[in-house]
């Protein structure tokens, strides 16, 4: 069970206005769009349902879980280790660097809320995202399954609004989306906690072609 | 079981212990080493029919090898193990005259293993032609490259899955693709994809495109983002990317032949500077 503060301190941790710079990352669907493989509010969903089951359900939740053990037991080891692997599974320039400054700027922020153990991060190219959201999480006591949903719908919540800003789509339609992939979202949670570590890894071909051909876009919004 | 040899291959016969009870089991490994002014196969160890055949060396030091697999094609049960290793001071480039098939399976799983070990002061060049995923296969394939720091690597993986020639899709089988680039023991790069009917299908996946490939060039500048970015212009499907010094380069294609003269050009572009000789196609590519 979660209790009342502890859910507080997970919406103030997923929410969009978290001054970590989220919005301005794409994470390649901006290309997709622009090479009209996503044109309309199903395209939307099953790109980005795809990426939730086959690489997030398979790669950052799943070490999330285990960064979030690894905090919890100070194992400082184990950080460093699954914030490596974490980096190696990103397929492109693009998506490693959006990594390294969203999870600086968490670092920076996380030092000025007092979280112990993030000051050493902030300065640390190879900060990512989750291991800061992992360090946020187990200082403010949120349980575990529940910070990994939080990540999930975090990093869904805005690849939605990538799509409505960009397809572009209108505000029910992008309700419409987070109400039924959202509905997904527990089950690829269950999954993620399942995995061993052999099993961590997800790759989805045209998530990493379309950030690859996102980095040569000329005119574009996003940072990724 | 290494064998010490001269560097002069010969195509050489199964041994009758590779009949394994549920398949072929066919390994084969190499080590490249530095010998009288040029790169010679220094040693080999070979299981069932998987052979290689005397070395080329059209360009002067570097080791042409072609790899065979004479039975042409795998089953569900067979089990392939390739293990390259380059020593410090040795350039070698390896490729296959045909390409790669996996039969559709009645249950089982064949399994293709590829180590590419590359020692410092080294330069390994795996440039085999595609492998082709009949519709209905089942297939665990992984390939492990171990570079040591200051090794040269160029290499790529085209993927087909049906066949396109002959109407056939892929609305059956299942193939999982492993890939693992360690420098100095740290992973440095990690893939692993799972190819389905739906991964086939979904604009995600191969949006039914039935080929799909990257090549990966290592150490690269960014002026060679540059130049392979040009090189893609205005076509589709077609993107790169650089992750420290190392050249990554996707494509998605109907037809595996042109994703493969599109890597061709990009490794007609690169290969000088990463691996330290000029474009010197292997005369099997042109047949």
């Amino acid at each position: 069970m979660i209790t009342d503060l502890a859910l507080l301190r997970l919406l103030q941790l997923v929410s969009p206005g978290l001054p970590i710079g989220m919005y301005s990352y794409s994470q390649g669907l901006e290309r997709a769009i622009d090479d009209g493989w996503v044109t309309n509010e199903g395209d939307t969903g099953r790109w980005i349902g795809g990426i939730l089951e086959r690489c997030l359900s398979r790669v950052d939740l799943p070490i999330v879980a285990r960064l979030y053990d690894a905090w919890a037991a100070d194992d400082s080891d184990a950080v460093e280790r699954w914030t490596r692997t974490l980096i190696a599974h990103r397929e492109t320039a693009e998506l490693r660097e959006e990594d390294r400054q969203t999870g600086q700027a968490l670092a920076r922020l996380s030092e000025s809320l007092d979280l112990a153990g993030s000051p050493a991060w902030s300065r640390k190219p190879e900060a990512t995202l989750a291991t800061l959201f992992a360090l946020a999480a187990v200082r403010w006591g949120i349980p575990k399954r529940a910070a990994v949903t939080g990540y999930g719908w975090s990093w869904l919540e805005n690849q939605v609004l990538c799509a409505v800003k960009l397809v572009p789509l209108g505000q029910v339609a992008g309700q419409r989306l987070l109400r039924d992939l959202a509905a997904d979202l527990p089950a690829w949670v269950e999954e993620s906690l399942a995995l061993t570590d052999e099993q961590i890894g997800g790759s989805v071909f045209a998530f990493a072609l379309a950030s690859s051909r996102h980095e040569m876009q000329y005119s574009r919004l996003f940072r990724s | 079981m290494f064998v010490d040899s001269q560097g002069r291959g010969t195509l050489t016969g199964t041994s009758p212990s590779a009949v394994a009870a549920e398949g072929w089991n066919a390994e084969l490994g190499l080590c490249f080493a530095p010998g009288n002014g040029k790169t010679v196969i220094a040693r080999r160890r070979h299981v069932g029919p998987l052979v290689v055949q005397r070395p080329f060396y059209p360009e002067g030091p570097v080791c042409h090898v072609y790899l065979l697999h004479p039975p042409g094609g795998v089953v569900a049960g067979d089990t392939l193990g390739i293990d390259l290793a380059a020593a410090n001071g040795s350039a070698a480039l390896v490729t296959t005259p045909a390409a790669g098939k996996f039969y559709r399976s009645a249950g089982g799983v064949a399994r293709q293993s590829v180590a590419l070990r590359v020692a410092s002061g080294a330069s390994l060049e795996w440039l085999p032609q595609e492998t082709i995923f009949y519709q209905g296969a089942r297939v665990r394939a992984r390939v492990a490259i171990e570079l040591e720091a200051g090794a040269r690597f160029l290499g790529w993986d085209v993927v087909v899955l049906g066949r396109p020639a002959a109407g056939e899709g892929f609305s059956a089988g299942e193939v999982g693709l492993e890939l693992r680039i360690t420098q100095a023991a740290e992973p440095r790069y990690l893939e692993r994809t799972l190819l389905n009917p739906e991964a086939y299908a979904a604009p995600w996946g191969l949006g039914g495109h039935s080929a799909f490939g990257t090549l990966f060039a290592t150490p690269s500048t960014a002026a060679h983002l540059e130049a392979v970015r040009e090189l893609i212009g205005d076509q589709p499907e077609r993107g790169v990317t650089r992750i420290g010094d190392l050249l990554i380069c996707r494509g998605r294609d109907m037809r595996a032949d042109r994703l493969r003269a599109f890597f061709q050009q990009v490794w007609a572009r690169v290969r000088e500077d990463v691996i330290g000789h000029k474009a010197c196609a292997p005369r099997i590519w042109a047949t």
